[in-house]
């Protein structure tokens, strides 16, 4: 139950679509996709060579950053992105964040889990083969040339909320939340339930996470949840296609700031969102596979809609979480269909991930920023690659072209591996 | 006034003990599971008996890391014990710590070490990649899930309500603790569970040695932990006797630095702010830190109790296994309140302190 009123001030995105928010929008609005072939590194011999990478280069955005911090960006992509994000918002966070004592301000990130980048570091492993000591143990004591909690390779999932604690002086937590597919969304939640019970003043929410290495690629593909690569990329992905052959792999970071009303009231800032409700729930069924009844799913939703104290029909438009995948999409659907019924056909409503790839704990993250831009504008983006929909729900999903509609109060959807379930519902605040 | 809330029940597992003790069992029946001529790092081990891991699914069992399993079997055993109706059980949040995800890759699996050895001797890189995707694990991704102990918990004892998992170490056992807590007094709720575990191993010690000078005599054990959280009025309603009530909870606000030391021992400051005449501490994974957290907490209270000298760090649990501690202090020592202090690796700092039930 939301006490204390919370507010989205300000937020910004690094994603397969762009660098900044105003990219990631020029993009979604030209319709265009950011799968491709993968370059990040060597793709030869594997099945799956597509993905959404970030392309442009983030190193000017974070150059002047520490010789160790660079140093370990070499090895984790997930602080590479999260840093080049953090530089994008950094003027803008300092002003909002000295009108706070920082004892009322957190941090809040969903993370994805640390690999060992194999394919970067192959000859450092031939070379500590023969030794007794495990090779990554060797690599990881010698390769690190300085002290402190900052590791060249095999990062704590702390380190980087406390990253970005130490730059904007956020004392009252810095927290690290690890649920997968929903972890941003998660965190974003958690941040608004800070503010309402009035544990804080401001949060910042967000998210880091990238799949596009050897172990990411290689183990989601050999659980069978990414699409095998079109000849032609942009065609891969298909959430909610009756064609549809999984997901696909991608990469991004998105930070939003999080204030109270009393925040807002004393600073006199202008917030572009409030958030009326969420909903955050869990299947208890099993790991490898969403409830096909989608009780969880719909809990979350109806637990979005009754905090936000408003109607079905009240809803403008859905971001699905829509991964392209066998079991998700129709779970979702049928989720759908159960909490909005016959009035579903009246919302349009899209899935992303086709253009944007998975980000997995960066994906709620990266789908909210779309919703909040697309709102910004009113517009709800296609489903670039949707042609033949699953099901005779009469849902309205948005195809070929983008539609121009009044949005002011927008959902967004996203489901974890392991049966999480996550829901937000945001009002557009009309300046 | 905002309601009381207590901790009424709970299941642990340690090496030698899988989830089916008395926390006396570990505190007093105990031996400790290294000693000082032990190698290091040193890790424990959890293990468990037929009839818990026939408990859990075949097919799960393939993918299960050690603090994955220990959850599911902890989470079964405590909310089978817990008379709970469905409508309940559904809403009952879930909060859980996890330390970190990975398990001892080369040092566990010789094999893999071999395959990946010719794999990297491959001059191409079609053969390197495709031999190298060969020999990964096919459920790869379950094994290395960041939730899989929460999904574990909640398939394993069925609660479907709000829900995250907190990483990665210490700190997120206190915040999975804070987070029921909260969600009891602010959401409506009469219960919660919280649960923490920590998988140890090669893998923890490669992540956080590297913060320490010195890391000779490391000693860290897996282990998992899950509580039941209470509101009085629920306590009240059910005539529930056997509780502990959660006084206080409070982590120091803190920004700790990427590129600075980290404190090696509780501050004068934190201890002496105490009011409790009982302390149960941890922080330390090395013996030379613990000796400095002895002396630090035993110079402010005679009382004072750590699970290091039986079994090293215990992580992301430290937080939650710290309070089982003090239930054992308030019923054996009658210590009316225990304060329980815990210290990250970042230096970060928490307080929980428990007080008997008292009608």
């Amino acid at each position: 139950m939301i006490k204390e009123r919370v507010f989205v001030l300000d937020y910004d995105l690094i994603s397969p679509l762009g660098v900044g928010k105003k990219d990631v929008w020029e993009n979604i609005e030209d319709q265009k996709s950011a799968e491709d072939e993968i370059t990040n590194f060597d793709v030869d011999g594997l099945q799956i060579r597509h993905g959404c990478e970030v392309k442009n280069g983030l190193r000017q955005l974070y150059c002047n950053e520490p010789e160790q911090l660079l140093a370990a960006m070499r090895f984790d992509r997930k602080l590479e992105l999260l840093c080049a994000v953090y530089k994008l918002m950094n003027d803008r966070l300092l002003v909002y964040l000295e009108k706070v004592e920082s004892g009322r301000a957190g941090v809040i990130l969903g993370l994805g889990v640390d690999v060992f980048p194999f394919e970067l570091l192959d000859k450092d492993i031939l070379m500590r083969l023969g030794s007794e000591m495990d090779p990554l143990l060797l690599i990881s004591e010698q390769m690190k040339t300085w002290s402190g909690p900052l590791n060249l390779v095999l990062n704590p999932f702390d380190m980087y909320p406390i990253y970005l604690a130490e730059k904007l002086g956020l004392a009252a937590f810095q927290k690290t939340v690890l649920t997968a597919c929903a972890a941003s969304t998660q965190a974003f939640i958690l941040g608004c339930q800070a503010i309402a019970r009035r544990e804080v003043d401001v949060v910042l929410v967000g998210g880091t996470d990238s799949i596009l290495n050897l172990v990411g690629l290689t183990g989601f593909s050999k659980l069978g949840v990414l699409a095998e690569s079109d000849s032609n990329p942009g065609t891969s992905c298909k959430p909610f296609d009756v064609n549809r052959k999984g997901t696909l792999a991608g990469e991004a970071a998105g930070l939003c700031l999080l204030v109270s009303e009393k925040y807002l009231d004393r600073t006199g800032g202008n917030p572009s969102f409030e958030v009326l409700g969420h909903g955050n729930t869990l299947d208890a069924y099993q790991i490898t596979a969403p409830d096909p009844e989608a009780k969880g799913m719909i809990r979350a939703i109806e637990n979005a809609l009754k905090g936000s104290g408003i109607k079905p029909e009240e809803i403008d438009t859905i971001n699905l979480h829509g991964t392209g995948t066998y079991l998700n999409d129709p779970a979702e659907l049928l989720a759908l269909e159960t909490v909005f019924g016959n009035v579903l056909n009246k919302i349009p409503v899209c899935s992303t991930k086709d253009r944007h790839g998975h980000a997995i704990a960066a994906a709620g993250i990266q789908e909210l920023v779309v919703l909040f831009e697309c709102m910004s504008n009113n517009m709800v983006p296609s489903t670039i690659n949707l042609t033949h929909p699953i099901g005779d729900s009469g849902a309205d999903f948005v195809m070929g072209t983008n539609r121009r509609t009044p949005l002011n109060i927008g959902m967004s959807n996203n489901f974890s591996f392991g049966g999480i379930n996550t829901s937000v519902v945001v009002k557009k605040i009309n300046q | 006034m905002s309601e009381r809330i207590f901790m009424t029940d709970y299941v642990y597992a340690l090496p030698g003990l899988p989830g089916q003790y008395e926390i006396a069992k570990a505190m007093d029946g105990h031996e400790a599971v290294f000693d000082n001529n032990s190698e290091s790092p040193f890790f424990g081990k959890l293990d468990f008996p037929e009839e818990l891991l026939a408990l859990i699914r075949k097919q799960d069992l393939k993918s299960m890391r050690e603090d994955a399993l220990a959850a599911g079997i902890c989470s079964w055993l405590l909310m089978n014990r817990l008379d709970i109706d469905k409508d309940e059980l559904i809403s009952l949040p879930l909060f859980v710590a996890t330390g970190v995800v990975i398990e001892k890759l080369f040092a566990r699996k010789p094999k893999v070490l071999k395959y990946f050895n010719q794999a990297l001797m491959m001059e191409s890189t079609v053969d390197k990649n495709n031999r190298l995707s060969r020999i990964l694990p096919p459920l790869l991704a379950l094994e290395t899930l960041t939730n899989a102990a929460e999904t574990y918990a909640a398939q394993y004892g069925g609660m479907a309500g709000e829900n995250t998992t907190f990483g990665g170490c210490s700190l997120g056992g206190f915040y999975s603790l804070k987070e029921g807590f909260d969600q009891i007094i602010s959401g409506n709720i009469g219960r919660a569970v919280v649960g923490a575990v920590n998988l140890s191993g090669i893998n923890s010690y490669r992540t956080f040695s590297p913060f320490f000078q010195s890391v000779d005599h490391w000693h860290e054990s897996p282990c998992a932990v899950f509580m039941i959280l209470e509101s009085e009025s629920n306590l009240k309603a059910r005539a529930g006797l056997n509780a502990f009530e959660l006084t206080k909870l409070e982590a120091i606000p803190t920004i700790p630095s990427l590129f600075e030391p980290q404190e090696k021992t509780f501050r004068d400051s934190i201890l002496n702010s105490s009011s409790s005449s009982s302390l149960v501490f941890s922080g330390a994974f090395t013996d030379k830190a613990y000796e400095l957290d002895y002396r630090a907490c035993t110079a402010t209270s005679s009382n004072s109790f750590s699970w290091y000298p039986s079994y090293g760090n215990l992580g992301s649990a430290s937080v939650l296994m710290n309070l089982l501690g003090a239930t054992h202090f308030i019923d054996t020592k009658k210590a009316e309140t225990v304060e329980c202090l815990d210290r990250d690796p970042y230096g970060r700092i928490s307080k929980v302190r428990l007080k008997k039930y008292q009608l």
